[in-house]
């Protein structure tokens, strides 16, 4: 059994084009979020969001030389992996690394274009991305593409996890994203999901969220180098609620139980924070407190970063994932930005400043339609001593 | 005790196979729902919701439905750490352009909630009270070494007691759904992609 390291990541978003970047950002306590006219992406109302600045994306790929034969999607893939991998001594064209994606809903802005440039119709596929991925770096292997709604980032990290653990692999690389788009943005506005503005998760005056759009990287790996800190992904558990399929349980059924299945015998302060999914939705900020509660971590500090990035679907489980190894590693845990004043039935203990940390473990957590859910500890793996 | 395939299910070409037997055959050409909707009527299935759903999930749910009914799955009346892993090609497309098309009148929630093709696990755990992971995989056709392989690894953790997996596909006119229960159990088939290539491909 081997264990399953980050050796590096990377973050696409509103807030930045690296991880450090986006991570110092947070801690700076600003935002990406910001208002859009109704002419953005024609959706016919303002809506609050938070998007890749494009001009910034033209200039990055660039640099990489990137041929302009991608779509916006395929492109903030690639250049989140580019950029995560740049660095890395490893074969990425290796039979033991792996490629993994993780996005709700990929290439969706073609089914809004009158035919779709010199594109195939084939781009719409989730396994089409992920297979220009894998022949873009040359690897071998057929990669695995993960869609499970708001959780796939988290799903993706798990089933790589056990991969390297089962030692079928030695590097994988996971990347989340999905992209703004008007198929989404009036899909949750006819659900009533949008926040009329900035949103507030947990807050009292919480009304929904702000979407937002990103690519973000982690690779893992089971080799890893002498006298360096890396964050190991110890152990995750998926759940379903079983209740509904576009609400979450009352209940809190199912986190409840992913998060009894991956903390095991551990206390609340074994924990230096969780990351919640922490949307704002009133139904969800609910569901969570409710959740925390039933299983004894309502004094555990937690930090939702979607009144930063809004919330990106497909990549959010990665690029939060990420944000709470930067935190475990630099021992500084990033309050909840758009929070002020507890809104939820349960009390729970939501950051309103940056909280110095000690601890070596947090709990990443996320819950989605269809009604599922993950929870995903991260540890701080100290490595001097070994060997 | 190793876990082992100890029923199966196929739905594709207008038939309907249960542990390998044919239990269904259209007597004339059907399109695909209404296919859905005559065995739906022909095996008295009572669970209205079923006429709400989108056409992926109605295909996941009858697939599950004549799987667990012809098993000993549904002795048990909750279960919390049964695994759905599910293989799957083209998402949620057909629902998707549904959708879309909503968007140039007056966009429907109704049809926006089954943009995800992991909804319908969710509706298969809300029948069966079904708590343990579920997760959907895409590739471009069904992908049994893979599928088996996630399998494995899902059950090194101890957590599942059983498993549901397999492949459930629809794009329009084209739909093909194959699903297993794998428990353990002293009968039943060795789960390995020779076994798994097999009883998919048997047309009664």
């Amino acid at each position: 059994m081997k264990h399953a390291f980050v050796i590096a990541d990377n973050i696409i978003s509103s807030l930045g084009f690296s991880s450090k970047e986006v991570f110092e950002n947070l801690i700076d306590g600003k935002t990406g979020i910001k208002e859009f006219n109704p002419n953005f992406l024609n959706v016919n109302f303002p809506f609050f969001a938070s998007a890749i600045d494009n001009e910034r994306l033209a200039n990055e790929l660039s640099l990489f030389k990137l041929p302009k034969k991608y779509t916006r999607f395929e492109e903030i893939v690639l250049l989140s992996i580019l950029k995560a991998t740049e660095n890395l001594h490893i074969d990425l064209a290796s039979s033991k690394t792996l490629f993994i994606l993780s996005s709700t809903k990929g290439n969706v802005d073609f089914l809004e274009k009158e035919g779709n440039g010199s594109f195939s119709e084939e781009r719409i596929y989730l396994w089409k991305t992920a297979s220009l991925v894998a022949d873009f770096f040359n690897n071998p292997n057929q990669p695995l593409v993960v869609s499970n709604a708001c959780i796939s980032g988290l799903s993706a990290l798990i089933t790589a996890q056990r991969l390297i653990k089962n030692e079928i692999y030695d590097h994988i690389i996971i990347c989340g994203a999905d992209i703004l788009s008007r198929f989404i943005i009036t899909g949750f506005n006819s659900l009533h999901a949008l926040s009329p503005t900035y949103c507030a998760p947990y807050d009292i005056l919480h009304q929904g969220l702000n979407l937002g759009e990103g690519a973000a990287t982690i690779v893992l790996s089971s080799k890893i180098e002498e006298n360096k800190n890396y964050i190991e992904i110890e152990n995750g558990a998926i759940t379903n609620d079983a209740n509904h399929i576009s609400g979450p349980s009352r209940t809190g059924e199912g986190l409840h139980l992913a998060l009894l299945q991956v903390i095991k015998n551990r206390k609340s302060n074994d924990f230096a924070f969780i990351n919640t999914h922490g949307t704002a939705t009133i139904f969800n900020d609910n569901m969570e407190a409710i959740a925390l509660y039933r299983t004894g971590l309502s004094s555990l500090p937690v930090s939702s970063i979607k009144g930063a990035l809004g919330h990106t679907m497909g990549a959010a489980g990665i690029i939060e994932s990420i944000i709470s190894a930067h935190a475990l590693i630099q021992q500084i845990a990033p309050k909840t930005i758009g929070f002020k004043q507890l809104g939820t039935p349960e009390k729970i203990n939501v950051l309103t400043e940056n909280l110095p940390i000690s601890q070596t473990h947090a709990i990443k957590t996320a819950s989605g339609f269809g009604g599922c859910n993950a929870a995903l500890i991260l540890a701080v793996h100290s490595n001097s001593n070994k060997f | 005790m190793e876990k082992r395939i100890t029923a199966y299910c196929k739905i594709k070409n207008q038939k309907l196979i249960v542990n390998g037997n044919l239990a269904f055959k259209t007597p004339q050409e059907e399109n695909f729902l209404p296919f859905l909707t005559l065995l739906y009527r022909n095996f008295q299935v009572d669970y209205p919701k079923f006429f709400k759903m989108d056409a992926l999930s109605k295909l996941a749910f009858l697939t599950s439905h004549f799987l667990l009914h012809n098993s000993n799955f549904l002795q048990e009346e909750t279960h919390p750490n049964t695994a759905l892993i599910i293989n799957n090609s083209s998402s949620s497309l057909t629902v998707d352009k549904q959708y879309q098309l909503s968007t140039e009148d007056f966009p429907a929630p109704s049809l926006f909630v089954y943009t995800l093709p992991n909804v319908m696990l969710g509706e298969i755990c809300i029948r069966y009270k079904i708590y343990g992971e579920n997760s959907v995989f895409i590739s471009q056709s069904f992908n049994i070494e893979q599928l088996i392989q996630i399998i494995k690894i899902t059950d090194t953790e101890k957590t599942p007691t059983d498993i549901i997996a397999g492949y459930i596909e629809q794009n329009g006119e084209n739909y093909e759904s194959f699903l297993m229960l794998i428990e353990k159990s002293e009968q039943g088939i060795a789960l390995t992609a020779e076994n798994v290539k097999e009883l998919y491909h048997l047309n009664p």
